[in-house]
């Protein structure tokens, strides 16, 4: 049987216009229909929904605003997107971003066709199930479920699924084979096996070509099965587990290990020095979680791999870090600061470094505070630019800390106030060997205050004890204010942690808004 | 007694004098803007929806034909004020803030709203401030509550501080706005430029940039949508040729949905290439296929960066977070091209 084409109701006044869509339209395999009234478009939409309506707002009878409003809010015809062409571009009352489209004369055919496929590509998303688009919620349909409606169905296209924490995953499939899984920074069976957890969320399945190569390495009805095994696995032996919050060390020496071993072995046992905390180690190894927490049983009934309860001060200060009253005031300052009616949820920190080195080191010196997410992928990156989010810090109630790598040079001035939207601070890093490009820093803290008032705090990255003859010398280099402090990286244990306090306690101070640049 | 009322109304707030007739009665003082200003912003407040005022500041005059009398000065604002009103919608309210400027109050309306306005205004004027005799130099500057104060006056001092933001801005300084698209990049390209907003650079295998520079930019900006994705904004991204295995694939899909309105542009484009929320354009035109484009726009920052390849692959360079300059930039992008002229 021959596939019916998709209708679209052309809803226009201008000969010319229909002429030239309805032309355009055939030739792209669409079937079209003309109303050249608003009463007659209304009645052609309802009797037959068509896929797309292409309306002229100065349509007679009825006008395209309003003949928009009324099949917007009739339940057979809601679904339809519309692309309103006019001369000049007017606001629409009830317009759905995302779904419906404006166009003013004159047209480009192909930004037109590319309008057209998208408006199309909504429309079928919000259709059923069938050839169309899928899109549900996972209460209803779990995602086991649904992998396999689609391997059966031999789909091709992106599975998205959303959390309503707003995290997303994205699993590709072809031919109803699964291709890849990917969530965040993660991909392959250890995205697929945590996605394969959610309970609540929301997924939509777009069919579309995928062009990727296939990286799961098995059948979708073995990951599947293998997947609900992991999770049943780990649900009765989790109590044997390893607490997420405890500590790992390690007993062996990581630079002789013999050959041979598995894999997540080796990847362990190289892990656990930069992350001992359980909970970032299964996050940042490639296997899945169940294989990880499987092996460091194992490990430690070797004694290879020693659990240590949270140090005390690691506990006093991850516990008091921030607490929810402060994270709340940290939001509602950062909200009002940027007078931002729109969800606000998260504040910039630039990290300003006389080298990429003193970045790294920063962020691994962060990456034990409760919460604090690296981005592996920028810091390994062998572009050689630490140019962006290098780290994250999410605090209660949803608001994230972002902490942006920008280089002090010159070259790089135009990205500071391009990139400075929400910013709540700045940390201006450097080390002994460095400190002749203070001036660099000087002319970037410069530049960063010119466009927003924001507290400053400075951070010596030398490994060598700062003297407090080191410490009048960067204060006056620096010019630093009498409320400012150099903080050393490497002194007594918690300085991240101090450092984020004095951040997030300046900024909440009513001072800090009318603040000015430090006396020069 | 309600035609009596409204005779009240409209002798005390506009500008109708029966002697003279010079506007409509749409047309207000300045007692009449700012009470209105200070009311919008408190119904703003208390409706949580946003507001938008337009000073337009006619900055000065060529008149070849010698000096102006007073009678070329008043058929000049005549022109200027019934051409606004008929630009502007019925809620919008319009009138003398100060001489040379002219306030316009937009209700209900966002920052790229206002910007759509001026964009209107602009084109609606051109009969008087390109095309006229004599011409007129008009600056045009908004502010928007909340983003740029929650008080009127503060809007009013953040738009008039426009007026030289825009005035100084390299736009106006190198007056690109008379040249098309690629010769404004030839100019800005070459301009050997290090000031704070305006920096020339050069970007090539072997030197501290290379093009993974104008990739790494790109993802800046994705990953800045995907934050806010709430948040109105335009982007174009020229990437040469529009092909499958571009390193921003992978990020356009995990978008989602987003308020920013995002054109990847290419000389080619490889068939099969489709990312959802994302409008491909491939434009047929080979002096693409030798520069890099990135041109954002959102409600609170802007960020432009055109690279042209020149010899042995280095690539002239030129980046701005000015946003008057990009805002030239798209605008013009999309006339030379006949896209949509939209924000």
């Amino acid at each position: 049987m021959k596939d019916k084409k998709e209708n679209i109701l052309l809803a226009l006044v201008e000969k010319e216009d229909i002429e030239s869509f309805s032309g355009f339209l055939k030739e792209r395999g669409f079937a079209t229909s003309v109303a050249t009234d608003g009463a007659r478009a209304m009645d052609m939409a309802i009797d037959d929904p068509p896929a797309l309506v292409i309306i002229d707002l100065k349509l007679p009878v009825i006008d395209g605003e309003r003949l928009f409003q009324i099949l917007k809010n009739n339940p057979n015809t809601s679904r339809i997107p519309f692309l309103f062409i006019s001369d000049a571009h007017q606001e629409i009352r009830g317009f759905r971003t995302g779904t419906d489209m404006f166009l003013t004369r004159p047209f480009q055919w192909e930004e037109l066709h590319e309008s057209i496929r998208q408006a199309l590509a909504f429309g079928r998303e919000k259709a059923a199930i069938g050839d169309k688009d899928i899109q549900g919620n996972l209460s209803q349909m779990s995602l086991v479920d649904l992998l396999q409606v689609l391997h059966f169905n031999k789909k091709e296209g992106e599975l998205v699924v959303t959390s309503f924490e707003g995290e997303s995953g994205i699993i590709y499939i072809k031919d109803g084979q699964l291709y890849n899984a990917i969530l965040g920074e993660i991909e392959k069976e250890k995205a697929l096996f945590r996605l394969i957890t959610w309970k609540d969320g929301a997924f939509e399945f777009r069919p579309k070509p995928v062009n990727i190569p296939k990286r799961l390495g098995s059948t979708t009805g073995n990951l599947i099965m293998e997947g609900v095994r992991q999770i049943d696995e780990f649900e009765k032996a989790k109590r044997l587990f390893p607490d997420k919050d405890s500590f790992l060390k390690t007993r062996v020496n990581t630079t002789t290990l013999p050959k041979g071993l598995k894999p997540i072995i080796y990847e362990i046992l190289f892990l656990v020095e930069y992350y001992p905390r359980v909970r970032d180690l299964v996050d940042h190894c490639s296997f899945p979680d169940y294989e990880v927490y499987t092996t460091l049983m194992s490990l430690i009934n070797r004694r290879i791999l020693v659990e240590v309860k949270k140090l005390k001060e690691e506990k006093e200060f991850s516990e008091e870090f921030v607490s929810p009253t402060l994270a709340i005031r940290i939001k509602e300052k950062v909200i009002n600061r940027w007078a931002d009616m729109l969800s606000v949820n998260s504040g910039k920190v630039f990290l300003v470094a006389t080298s990429d080195e003193l970045i790294k080191e920063f962020i691994l010196a962060c990456k034990n505070l409760p919460d604090f997410h690296i981005n592996k992928a920028l810091l390994s990156s062998d572009d050689g630019l630490l140019l962006g989010d290098v780290g994250e810090l999410r605090l209660y109630g949803g608001m994230d800390i972002v902490l942006f790598s920008i280089p002090p040079v010159r070259d790089m001035m135009p990205m500071i106030r391009a990139f400075s939207n929400n910013l709540v601070g700045v940390i201006l890093l450097w080390d002994e060997r460095t400190e002749g490009s203070a001036a660099h820093l000087l002319e970037s803290r410069k530049e960063i205050l010119s466009t927003r008032t924001v507290p400053v705090l400075y951070v010596y990255g030398d490994m060598k004890p700062l003297k407090s003859s080191a410490i009048l010398k960067y204060r006056s280099l620096f010019n630093m204010r009498e409320d400012e402090t150099v903080f050393p990286l490497y002194g007594k244990k918690g300085t991240v942690h101090r450092l984020f306090r004095s951040l997030f306690d300046n900024l909440t101070r009513e001072d800090y808004i009318q603040g000015a640049m430090p006396a020069t | 007694m309600k035609a009596l009322k409204k005779e009240i109304v409209e002798k005390r707030f506009s500008l109708l004098d029966e002697s003279k007739k010079l506007f409509e009665s749409r047309f207000y003082d300045a007692f009449f803007v700012n009470e209105y200003g200070r009311l919008e912003a408190v119904r703003s407040e208390r409706y949580g929806m946003p507001f938008s005022i337009i000073i337009m500041h006619v900055d000065s005059f060529n008149s070849p034909a010698g000096p102006l009398t007073k009678k070329d000065l008043l058929d000049f604002l005549k022109k200027l004020v019934n051409t606004t009103l008929r630009v502007v919608r019925n809620c919008d309210v319009t009138g003398m803030l100060e001489d040379k400027r002219i306030m316009v109050i937009l209700p209900h309306t966002d920052y790229f709203g206002s910007l759509i306005t001026i964009k209107k205004l602009r084109k609606a004027l051109e009969f008087i401030t390109t095309k006229g005799e004599p011409h007129a130099s008009i600056i045009f500057a908004q502010a928007t509550y909340p983003r740029d104060g929650r008080i009127y006056t503060d809007m009013v001092k953040v738009a008039s501080s426009r007026i030289n933001d825009i005035r100084n801005s390299l736009w106006e300084r190198l007056s690109l706005g008379e040249k098309l698209f690629w010769e404004a990049v030839a100019t800005l390209t070459s301009a050997g430029l290090s000031e704070h907003d305006y920096v020339n650079f050069e970007m090539g295998e072997d030197m501290p940039l290379g093009e993974g520079f104008v990739n790494r930019i790109n993802q800046m900006i994705l990953h800045e949508i995907r934050k806010n994705p709430k948040r109105r904004g335009i982007l174009y991204m020229g990437i040469k040729n529009i092909a499958k295995d571009t390193p921003l694939r992978d990020t356009l899909n995990m978008l989602g949905k987003t308020a920013t309105k995002i054109f990847l542009m290419g000389e080619k484009k490889e068939a099969g290439f489709d990312v959802k929320n994302v409008t491909t354009i491939a434009l047929n035109d080979s002096r693409l296929s030798e520069a890099y484009i990135t041109l954002f726009m959102s409600e609170d920052s802007a960020y432009g960066l055109l690279c042209r390849e020149g010899w042995q692959g280095v690539h002239s360079c030129f980046h701005t977070s000015d946003p008057y300059l990009v805002e030239g930039l798209i605008t013009r992008f999309q006339r030379d091209y006949e896209l949509q002229e939209t924000f």
